[in-house]
């Protein structure tokens, strides 16, 4: 992996870091904080699709990128809540779009991609444990000089993901792309509704910080994972370890391979949706997030407003890996199909 | 994301559930058909550019080469 693909998966720490941190620096509480929390998830997560329509030709990607951390740095300079919300959420989504396309497009591999949405949860997890007014006046110093430098960096020296469509094909896979959708969707949803009985939502505690631990190991070893071993291997690994957190939900221990396992996905979700979409990297990232959400807040609905139902979480699980299994038949009827290192045939379909 | 477990939401209150049920849905779908519009539109507006070329493209190559 080339050096300068760290620095965007950096930014994303520290893009995630100062908007969580700053926003639970405005002591929220209950439903108000509820309220503030969910509208800040809303504008950082559900204009992702739009601006990546609108930034997808752009030459400028990493200055966009920059411009996102900008925005977040003011957002955590103001001491007032709802104007600080828009600027992290605005902030965070142009952040998000820019720098995921940018890093779609730049890497031939797969395991950049885990490593560059993990550093998001370290920097969420870390938000959430602890506090400390040097921590946040030194980081935000290193995330100005880091932002500053994201505009300098020559991506354009790394090696590209080159996808050409076959010859009266669509550049498009319509089918494939509802498919990785939906697969998204259901994980927001079962991340939410697994019952875990350990408190995970003690913010005292450091549990809240081995989930992102958990989060991050997860998404950063699906990327290698799927380079080594492919997709198939990787669907049926992550439906096996996220089942643990159904079957043992008051194990600590278990429930953090759980989350582990469903994180495993995001790399392999992110390398589908460029090989569906090849021509749209940027909506198609921007897509995976509006219904990352969707189905968050869906799973939290359920959850909150309705009886629990424990026996929809493993038919969601399958559901998830049946949808990503047909996801791949799709792309391997078109040759699109990635090849593993230690696959069993690794001439077979390369793109 | 930032989970609302840490959040005592109380079913009581309609603010939270509206957000849920009516607008998070309702912005998504406005932005994702944004989006889609935009990229048509682009794509049209591409579309038009190579077609009104390629004419041009062979008039110019149809065109004797003067000085020879």
């Amino acid at each position: 992996m080339r050096k300068e693909l760290f620095l965007p998966a950096l930014l994303h720490f520290f893009v995630d870091f100062f908007s969580v941190y700053a926003l639970f620096a405005f002591h929220l509480r209950s439903e108000l904080g509820a309220i503030l929390i969910l509208s800040y998830d809303a504008l950082a997560f559900l204009p992702q699709p739009l601006f990546g329509a609108l930034f997808e030709k752009s030459k400028h990607m990493a200055s966009l990128g920059s411009l996102g951390c900008l925005l977040v740095i003011i957002g955590a300079l103001i001491p007032e809540a709802i104007t600080a919300i828009v600027f992290f959420g605005i902030g965070n989504a142009i952040f998000h779009v820019c720098e995921g396309k940018l890093v779609l497009d730049k890497s031939e591999k797969s395991a950049p991609l885990g490593i560059f949405i993990s550093f998001g949860s370290i920097g969420l997890a870390l938000a959430l444990s602890f506090s400390n007014l040097y921590l946040f006046l030194s980081l935000l110093f290193v995330f100005i000089i880091l932002a500053i430098l994201n505009c300098f960096v020559p991506y354009t020296k790394a090696i590209p993901f080159v996808y050409q469509a076959k010859e009266g094909h669509s550049s498009t896979l319509v089918l494939a792309l509802i498919l990785i959708v939906a697969g998204v969707f259901l994980r927001g949803f079962f991340g939410q509704y697994t019952a875990y009985t350990w408190p995970k939502n003690d913010l005292s505690s450091l549990n809240i910080l081995w989930v992102g631990l958990a989060i991050f190991f997860g998404k950063v070893i699906g990327g290698f994972l799927l380079d080594y071993f492919g997709s198939i291997p990787l669907i049926v690994l992550s439906a096996l370890l996220s089942l643990l957190g159904y079957f043992f939900p008051s194990s600590l221990a278990l429930s953090l391979v759980g989350v582990a396992g469903v994180n495993l996905l995001m790399a392999l979700t992110m390398e589908f949706m460029r090989r569906a979409m090849p021509s749209f990297t940027a909506f198609g990232f921007g897509l995976l997030a509006a219904f990352l959400l969707l189905g968050y807040a869906a799973g939290f609905a359920l959850i909150s407003y309705a009886v629990f139902q424990s026996w929809l979480d493993p038919i969601l699980m399958v559901l998830n890996a049946a949808s990503l299994i047909f996801v791949y038949v799709i792309l391997k009827k078109d040759g699109r199909q990635q090849t593993a290192l230690l696959g069993l045939h690794p001439k077979e379909g390369k793109a | 994301m930032i989970n609302l477990v840490i959040f005592d939401v109380a079913p009581i209150n309609f603010v939270v559930p509206i957000l849920l049920f009516v607008l998070l849905p309702v912005a998504a779908v406005i932005c994702i058909i944004i989006a889609i519009v935009i990229i048509r539109k682009r794509n049209k507006k591409k579309n038009k550019a190579l077609t009104c070329g390629e004419p041009q493209e062979n008039k110019e190559a149809k065109q004797p080469k003067k000085g020879k």
